[in-house]
């Protein structure tokens, strides 16, 4: 079996429709729709939950493939993906059940190949570096600014469901800053590589401004994504990273 | 192998909201739009495409018509950005290679219109080498 696949190479069913998130984003803009629409809209909604759906996939493969792709890694550290692969498949259980619940189907919506291009590490720490803490990091803030939007929704079915997730996902990124940091003990330059690899993952979805430090926000309409200070420290990132990835968004948003 | 039951017994949430309808127009201009193709009438497959995409339309005909003569048309996949339509056709025939396209529909001044093509005949994906 090859290592190290391209998206091209995911296996999906006929029905879904995967295209690059790049080109997804033009054609939003050629429609001449504002790129960030309410997300207390059913519709918008709706697309969100297909997109973490898609996300969760894409994450449990990815959990997999680090397991296949590094088998000489140690025995620890492939249970931990192993345990990550489940909780995947559980969370795109519970992704594929809300949609349903908000009247979608898998398959409504394009599915971008963005995470999975994001996972493209040959190096299990950078590897972990990039999924557990840059896409899982990421995972923590889309989830706290979703379980805001059902509470002001007044739906706490998807409020619950995704606080059952979100706790999952904070183990994730615990995973990755342990074994970041225990693959590369005694080795600054490779620490320094999968840190690099990390902030290119923060870098992208900074969505050009779109995600931001709450105190950065000064009229929140629910458009931008804000970064989960307190999920993040729960889930073992330092202060410093946090006001690093703040610093990031600031300079994302400048452009 | 721990025992996962039989998942299809597991109750989920009722659905709340309703399945948002697909306009019945752009269905019909999907399947016109595979109809053609299939029967190798290349103006008028781009006759149903916009301004910028005719030429890209136009060799995308062209290609299914040499490729062979298809009788029958699916609609495979039919997903959404915002307003606009990515459906995966497929026509086959008798003795002829399936032909697999994916197009890009979106309303231009009152009609669904063609706004991109690619020809996934021999690809896995849109952006597969």
């Amino acid at each position: 079996m090859q290592k190290f696949i391209p998206v091209d190479r995911l296996a999906r069913p006929e029905n879904m429709v995967v295209m690059r998130s790049r080109q997804v984003r033009d054609i939003r803009d050629e429609q001449n729709l504002d790129r960030r629409e309410l997300p207390f809209d059913e519709e918008a909604l709706r697309a969100r939950l297909h997109g973490i759906l898609t996300g969760e996939i894409q994450a449990m493969e990815a959990a997999g493939r680090t397991l296949f792709d590094f088998p000489d890694a140690p025995w620890e550290f492939q249970l931990d993906m192993a345990r990550q692969v489940w909780d995947e498949s559980r969370h795109t259980e519970i992704f594929l059940r809300l949609l349903e619940y908000m009247g979608g189907h898998l398959g409504d919506y394009i599915e971008t190949e963005i995470l999975w291009r994001c996972a493209q590490a040959n190096d299990p720490a950078a590897r972990v570096a990039g999924i557990n803490r840059g896409l899982e990091g990421l995972a923590c803030d889309v989830f706290d600014q979703l379980i805001r939007i059902a509470q002001r929704n007044g739906d706490d079915v998807i409020e619950r469901a995704v606080d059952y997730v979100l706790a999952d996902e904070i183990t994730h990124v615990r995973m990755g800053s342990k074994w970041m940091r225990k693959l590369t003990e005694g080795d600054p330059e490779r620490l320094k590589r999968a840190q690099e690899f990390q902030d290119s993952v923060d870098e992208v979805f900074n969505f050009r401004g779109g995600r931001r430090a709450r105190e950065d926000i000064t009229n929140d309409t629910g458009t931008l994504l804000t970064i989960a200070r307190e999920a993040r420290l729960l889930a073992g990132f330092t202060e410093e990273e946090i006001e690093r990835l703040i610093a990031s968004s600031r300079k994302s948003a400048a452009y | 192998m721990p025992d996962l039951g039989f998942r299809k017994n597991v109750m989920g949430p009722q659905p709340i909201a309703e399945r948002a309808p697909t306009p019945p127009e752009m269905l019909g201009a999907a399947k016109q739009f595979l109809e053609f193709l299939a029967k190798g009438k290349v103006e008028d497959v781009g006759a149903l495409a916009i301004e910028n995409a005719r030429d890209e339309v136009n060799r995308l005909a062209e290609a299914a018509r040499q490729t062979g003569t298809y009788n029958q048309k699916r609609i495979v996949a039919l997903a959404r950005i915002n307003r606009h339509y990515w459906i995966k056709g497929e026509l086959t025939g008798a003795g002829t290679k399936p032909f697999i396209v994916q197009f890009r529909l979106g309303e231009q001044d009152g009609r669904w219109k063609v706004w991109e093509t690619i020809n996934l005949t021999n690809a896995r994906s849109a952006w597969t080498r």
